[in-house]
């Protein structure tokens, strides 16, 4: 029988009479199997530490447990709860223990079945985060904050991350990138590019003295008698009257309008029109155009069936990672450095051609969705007609689940083709025989060319591919 | 054939006939441009000669104070033409000179190339109008954010000779009551085509020489937005320029009505593009003739209307540009007339004499123009003496058979309200406030 446990830590109050107690120094060596949830006391000061302690054990029983968190009063500020929970200590009574038994039930439930919960650790922070989210299963939000310098938090995860850890909208973005997550756009953000602060200050500048003491007005053009002037000039009282023929204006658009804004320098009396924008941080002071700043896309995250995969076998069974211990699969990253050292060579020799091969094997994340840690079997048979396929010179990688590039050095269009022929036959008997799943391939042979622009070309499969998607659906 | 025809037709001619049969010719033509060319050759040619001291001095107090000249382009889609420009603004023998670019709503690439110009120095002020407001309202904006003691108000897409800033701005100098001058404008492509080579000529003769006369006279009357120059606290004071097609010689007017004379240096020289084929140039042409009738007659009723700012010289100007533009185009529709009546069977005779005595009349034209220019005439300009044939047929038929249409579009219909530079907001206020 599962039951709930009140962590006792330096700095907080006494247990309620009806709870179990656990000291926090003692929970790594605790058996948490028949632990429910965690009660804390939301008024200590240490909390936060408190609950970054469950968090960052690497015991999935400890770290991914819920977590409630008792108050007094209800936070004025209503700071978003990093808490799955938090309540007021006048209504947590032994009653509202139980009920809170089943409605954790779920997250519990899906701890139980991880295949690791014999006690094996978790040490990679991402895997955490997706297990934790997968647990949770529901949409994590970002909210805007001034209290951290990054502006934005996901409340419930940042726990997980120790304060000087890889940043969290970094993890999840990684973890996006491998299609364990999906997005929703929440917003765009700036971010200094020297200390990753969304504190940033936009300031426009005279180009000529780089003051910022400008003043700004609208220039006014009278159609009637063609005057153009600058608003204060026009304005008489409450209204407008041109300096020329002394109308007064009345409809913007109909008798008058405004062409531009004028900048004018207070200090060197420059007139302009495009005034440099400088962006400074607030943190480290880090002054650079807006241009030279990070642009940063903030999303809601959901684990994607891929990822409730991962989630529960480990990112080790992924495909991408049994091929990379099976062949050498290099990095996106150093892929690249090839491609742009070969298309270097081939337009300087002009001798020989080597072909970039994208394909995209469009069942192989539902291989994993069915057979789970399963899936392993057919990776490493898969792999193994990777490798039957590919050459020793040849570079391969995975951009992610289903998508791969390979570098064939000095090998034709043509020969290329036939290879890619070779390597759509071994997997469609793999995956009909085993699996009864028909896959389709989306293909690409590309001649390595000078300057090739390997992200372009990505877009474009890809956005065929999306196309295609959506006809055939 | 025609020869004995013409010897019949001589043979019976008298005094009287012969004004009867070419009064055209000798009532008009003759008064007009040998009148004008006498004028040069007694009037202003001795005049620069014995002003030559003077003329000296003046540039030695011009480059001794130095003003500020600030150089204004207003215009829409013209960004190509700017970084010349701007390269022969640098060239200049005057050197205190600033250049404000006035953007007018161009929809091509012209923001990006004045900024980066901007940026570079190039350029001293570059205004954006994101909304098109007409050339009027650019060239107010431009003077508007201009410093300099004097304005020189140029199209984008021509270019000065290495000197022209300074001999603009001389006549300032000399007379503080000048207000305005004008600069001579040339074909910069007169030898693209036939076309451009005829313009070359008829630029000559109406600017070079027509408006030097004019400016000897006193009764200038245009200044070309292509090339002209202000001072700074006359344009203020008229507020600049107004709206409508015709507004070159709107704002002449306005200053000879302020009392400052307005003169033509033919000296100063800023050379333009010109349409290159006919179709081009005879669009262009339709839009300048019909403004003219517009503003003169319709604004500038008080001229003739004898009021507080009427002056004898500013009804005379008024008078000789409407007289010669309006009436003689109708005059000459009556002469032809006349003839097929009268003289049916004379009409070949007729033609070639006429041909001949044009003809004589433009060789000396050019002659006198070659003198009025002489030492900035150029060799293309020389050579062409060979196009004095066609000019007959080009300034006879051509342009005459345009600005009549123009005139009869404008008196009909107005409508140039509906000039397509003219933003529809202004030119609807322009029409319901009956400008
Ligand atoms: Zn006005
Ligand atoms: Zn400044």
């Amino acid at each position: 029988m599962k039951q709930a446990y009140y962590i006792v830590s330096p700095g907080a109050t006494r247990a309620p009479q009806f709870m179990t107690t656990i000291e926090l120094n003692a929970l790594e060596s605790f058996d948490a199997s028949n632990v429910a949830y965690w009660v804390l006391d939301g008024d200590d000061e240490d909390l936060p530490n408190t609950q970054h302690t469950i968090r960052a054990s690497q015991n999935p029983l400890i770290y991914l447990r819920p977590i409630v968190s008792l108050v007094s009063d209800k936070p004025r500020n209503a700071a978003p709860s990093q808490s799955d929970r938090t309540l007021l200590k006048d209504e947590f009574d032994n009653e509202y223990a139980k009920k809170l038994l089943s409605s954790f039930h779920p997250i519990n439930h899906w701890i139980e079945n991880l295949p690791a919960a014999d006690g094996s650790t978790d040490r990679n922070i991402a895997l955490r985060v997706l297990r934790f989210m997968a647990s949770r299963s529901k949409e994590f939000s970002p909210i805007m904050t001034s209290s951290d310098p990054h502006g934005f938090l996901y409340p419930v995860l940042e726990p997980l991350f120790a304060i000087r850890d890889i940043g969290t909208i970094e993890t999840l973005q990684y973890l996006k990138g491998q299609r364990l997550l999906q997005g929703r756009f929440f917003k765009q953000a700036y971010f200094c590019s020297s200390c990753q602060s969304a504190f940033l200050n936009f300031e426009e500048q005279c180009p000529h003295c780089n003051s910022g003491n400008l003043k700004i007005d609208e220039l006014v053009h009278h159609f009637k008698c063609a005057y153009t002037g600058e608003l204060s000039e026009f304005q008489i009282g409450n209204h407008l009257s041109c300096p020329k023929c002394e109308q007064q204006l009345r409809h913007i658009g109909v008798d008058y309008d405004k062409p531009s804004i004028i900048y004018h320098c207070n200090d060197c009396t420059h007139v302009f029109q495009d005034p440099e924008v400088i962006c400074s941080c607030y943190n480290c002071g880090h002054t650079t155009s807006p241009e030279d700043q990070i642009n940063r896309t903030i999303e809601h995250y959901n684990v994607t069936s891929l990822g409730q995969n991962a989630a529960v076998y480990g990112m080790e069974s992924l495909f991408s990672n049994i091929l990379s211990t099976d062949l050498k699969l290099t990095s996106e990253a150093v892929f690249k450095e090839y491609l742009k050292l070969e298309s270097a060579r081939i337009s300087r020799y002009k001798l020989s051609t080597t072909s970039l091969v994208l394909v995209n094997i469009n069942e192989l994340d539902e291989i994993y969705i069915k057979l789970g840690d399963k899936a392993k079997d057919v990776f490493h048979e898969l792999s193994a007609v990777f490798k039957s396929i590919l050459r020793t010179s040849d570079v391969i990688t995975a951009i992610n689940e289903t998508l791969f590039l390979i570098l064939m050095t000095e090998t034709s269009a043509n020969n290329a083709e036939r290879a890619l022929e070779r390597l759509q036959q071994g997997v469609t008997e793999l995956m009909k025989s085993n699996l009864d799943i028909t896959p389709a391939f989306d293909t690409h042979i590309e001649q390595i060319a000078a300057n090739m622009d390997v992200t372009a070309l990505l877009d474009t499969f890809l956005h065929e591919k999306s196309h295609v998607d959506r006809h055939s659906t | 054939m025609l020869i004995d025809t013409a010897l019949d037709f001589i043979e019976q001619l008298t005094f009287w006939k012969v004004i009867a049969y070419f009064w055209p010719f000798f009532f008009i033509y003759i008064i007009r441009y040998v009148l004008a060319d006498i004028i040069i050759l007694v009037y202003h040619m001795p005049k620069r000669i014995r002003d030559k001291a003077l003329r000296t001095r003046a540039r030695a107090r011009l480059f001794k104070e130095k003003p500020l000249v600030s150089v204004i382009v207003p215009g829409k889609n013209e960004g190509r033409h700017i970084p010349k420009l701007a390269e022969s603004l640098q060239h200049q023998t005057y050197s205190n000179i600033e250049l404000v670019i006035v953007d007018d709503g161009s929809d091509d690439d012209t923001p990006n190339i004045c900024r980066k110009l901007e940026k570079e120095g190039k350029i001293n002020r570059f205004i954006r109008n994101n909304v098109r407001g007409g050339k009027a309202s650019a060239a107010n904006t431009a003077l508007r954010y201009s410093k300099g003691k004097y304005i020189v108000h140029i199209d984008a897409d021509s270019h000065l000779a290495h000197d022209t800033i300074e001999t603009i701005i001389l006549p300032f100098i000399l007379d503080a009551n000048i207000g305005a001058v004008g600069g001579d404008v040339r074909v910069a492509n007169t030898e693209a085509s036939l076309a451009t080579s005829l313009q070359a000529f008829e630029y000559l003769k109406s600017i070079t020489i027509g408006r030097t006369v004019s400016s000897n006279l006193g009764i200038l009357r245009i200044i070309a937005g292509a090339h002209g120059a202000f001072k700074r606290d006359v344009l203020e004071r008229i507020y600049g320029w107004d709206v409508g097609p015709g507004l070159d010689g709107d704002i002449t007017l306005k200053i000879r009505k302020l009392g400052y004379r307005v003169i033509h240096e033919p000296e100063a020289v800023c050379y333009t593009n010109v349409p290159i084929n006919f179709s081009k140039l005879a669009r262009q042409r339709f839009r300048w003739d019909r403004s003219m009738v517009r503003f003169r007659v319709r604004k500038h009723k008080d001229i003739f209307l004898p009021s507080k700012s009427f002056i004898a010289v500013n009804f005379i100007s008024s008078f000789e540009n409407i007289f010669f533009n309006l009436l003689l185009n109708l005059k000459w529709w009556i002469y032809i007339i006349q003839i097929i009546i009268f003289s049916a069977q004379w009409i070949p005779v007729i033609f070639f004499i006429n041909y001949l005595l044009y003809t004589m009349a433009n060789l000396l034209q050019f002659v006198v123009g070659c003198l009025v220019i002489k030492d900035k005439l150029t060799k293309t300009e020389l050579k062409l003496i060979a196009f004095i044939p066609l000019m007959p047929i080009y300034t006879g038929l051509f342009l005459r058979i345009v600005r009549t249409y123009a005139y009869l579009m404008e008196f009909i219909h107005k409508v140039s309200y509906h000039d397509p530079w003219t933003p529809w907001k202004v030119s609807k206020i322009a029409k319901k406030e009956k400008l």
